[in-house]
């Protein structure tokens, strides 16, 4: 019988950490479980954002930010042109200046800055990371969102 | 003397079959003895279990 990934988990908020500079701290970490990763994004006025997300024990995405404002992470094409009366704009952190990352396709593990389309998906068979860091030397605030499915 | 600390707090679920879900939940400061070792702490509360960690001081 098909395994069913019913229990859906959203989280966004803000990071905030004065932790040293360019070490990964995890956001979240799913072990034992299968499931489905469907989003990771972070913005930050300041300073860069790291985000490395690894899949059953392999690196998958691994990029930092260009600058202020910008989105990176992994989203779901599906996720960009959902608001709006006519679905055809998008969302307000992909929107004008937030939006100017350079897209990629997934995995990404260059460890520059880009934002990864997915079409569906990511599955995981036992375990998922999702680790953020930043570049500042003061406490930082990093706005953060991921959706993601475990059975 | 004292410092300030930094908490970083996650949220463990731990499930029967022995799988788990580990969410960053927020971070809470708090002024310390600076002389107070950095450990790792953790609490139980109704919807899981608390864990603080990466305490350090956070500055002078």
């Amino acid at each position: 019988m098909a395994r069913q990934f019913i229990r859906p988990l959203s989280n966004s908020g803000i990071f905030t950490s004065s932790a040293t500079p360019n070490a990964f701290l995890p956001l979240i970490s799913v072990t034992g479980k299968q499931g489905c990763l469907h989003s990771v994004t972070t913005i930050s006025a300041t300073p860069n954002v790291k985000i490395r997300v690894t899949v059953d024990g392999v690196l998958t995405y691994d990029s930092i930010s260009a600058g202020a404002s910008q989105v990176i992470g992994i989203t779901r094409i599906q996720y960009i042109l959902n608001s709006g009366a006519t679905h055809r704009t998008p969302n307000t952190p992909f929107a004008s200046s937030n939006f100017t990352t350079t897209q990629t396709g997934y995995p990404f593990t260059a460890g520059t800055p880009s934002l990864a389309f997915i079409v569906l998906p990511i599955p995981f068979n036992n375990s998922l990371l999702i680790e953020i860091a930043h570049t500042g030397t003061s406490i930082n605030n990093i706005n953060y969102e991921y959706q993601l499915s475990t059975e | 003397m004292y410092t300030f600390v930094e908490q970083l707090v996650y949220k463990q679920d731990n499930y029967p079959d022995g799988s788990s879900i580990t969410q960053y939940v927020g971070l809470f400061t708090q002024q310390r003895e600076t002389e107070e070792e950095i450990i790792t702490e953790s609490f139980n509360l109704e919807q899981g279990t608390y864990i603080e960690v990466n305490r350090s001081p956070k500055g002078a």
